[in-house]
């Protein structure tokens, strides 16, 4: 329940009903807002009406009038309210100032990312500047380092009951993009920018028509996004990953008017380059 | 070396609802509420009186727009 239960109007005292010929009662109800920790759930900001498909998980809110006649007699009417949380807006400041992450593997070669802004809505612009740096220490060997191919991808965490005993997280990627390189890494580093754009559900239906939102939850709230209920967790996260690829030290080749036709080369040990 | 792994980095970032046009149609009224939510106080947010219409109070039905003329409500013209 989010804030208190109010009591509005109640009979003159003694009296099981009144009969009444109109009601304006104003009421205000607070939005419970905590700061830091999150320990009292009381105090808890609720989280965003949100539908995910196959309903997975879902969040709604409605608000709730109760009369009450005599003793026995009590009437609920139900009003839904969607609720929306304008705390991770793309445009806020907190998420204008770029990131930096730095991953190195075997001591070889730094792997750094810097992403210009780390909030995003559907169909927003991702870019990612990424760059490769081998390990001044180990020149010789990070020169025998190729970079065959740079994806990037977006997954979408859930984890499903993730204050419970046994939590259940799933896990699917939801965009990403590749570039191919194939080139050995320069003393000075690689660098190369890359970007796709965020995914966004597609609203309509087989006809081609965009349903009608419903009162309980409009139609921005019906795919993930950034949010903790108490039964769900949805987080996102940008994967770089500087791959290996197709090991490009052996190759076949084709010897013309020989009857063998195929033969497999294997280049010695000494000239195979290590790739990633 | 031809047992090096790839390299996978993995950075937490946010998803909003909204793109990135509508998060900036959005922040004007943001403003406007912050300012407006400062001056209410949860102890007393100062509401206005609620205006209820008892059967049993004169003018009752005037209130309604309804008058009783010869037994039977008619909408009240003034």
């Amino acid at each position: 329940m989010v804030g208190k239960e109010m009591v509005l109007f109640r009979c003159h005292s003694g009296r099981e009903n009144e009969s009444i010929l109109s009601m304006d009662l104003p009421f205000v109800i607070f939005i419970p807002y905590g700061r830091g920790g999150g320990e009292d759930v009381a105090r808890r900001i609720p989280p965003a009406t949100l539908q995910l498909p196959s309903r997975t998980a879902e969040t709604l809110y409605e608000l709730v009038v109760t009369i009450q006649q005599g003793h026995t007699e009590r009437k609920g009417y139900a009003f839904p309210v969607p609720i929306a949380r304008f705390d991770t807006l793309s445009t806020f400041g907190m998420f204008n100032k770029p990131e930096a992450a730095e991953q190195v593997s075997d001591h070889l070669v730094t792997l750094g990312i810097s992403l210009p802004r780390w909030s995003f809505g559907p169909l927003d612009p991702v870019s990612v500047y990424i760059k490769l740096s081998p390990n001044p220490d180990w020149l010789s060997k990070a020169r025998k380092v190729t970079i065959n191919k740079i994806t990037i991808s977006i997954e979408e965490q859930i984890i499903y009951n993730h204050e419970g005993d046994e939590p259940t997280t799933k896990i699917k990627v939801i965009a990403k993009q590749s570039q191919a390189v194939g080139v050995k890494l320069p003393d000075a580093g690689y660098f190369t920018n890359l970007g796709l754009v965020f995914p966004a559900k597609d609203p309509r239906d087989s006809e081609g028509v965009v349903p009608r939102g419903k009162k309980e939850i409009p139609l921005y709230a019906t795919s993930g996004f950034t949010t903790t209920g108490t039964l769900y967790k949805i987080e996102y996260y940008l994967n770089v990953k500087v791959g290996r690829g197709v090991c490009c030290s052996r190759s076949t080749l084709t010897a013309e008017g020989n009857h063998v036709g195929r033969q497999r080369y294997y280049p010695s040990t000494a000239d195979r380059r290590v790739s990633f | 070396m031809s047992g090096a792994k790839d390299i996978i980095l993995r950075q937490p970032i946010v998803v909003c609802p909204f793109d990135h046009a509508g998060c900036k149609l959005e922040m004007e009224a943001i403003e406007q509420a912050a300012k407006d939510a400062a001056n209410i106080s949860p102890e007393d947010p100062m509401l206005p009186a609620p205006a209820i219409v008892r059967a049993s109070e004169p003018g009752g039905l005037r209130a309604l727009g309804v008058a009783m003329v010869a037994g039977h409500r008619k909408p009240l013209i003034e």
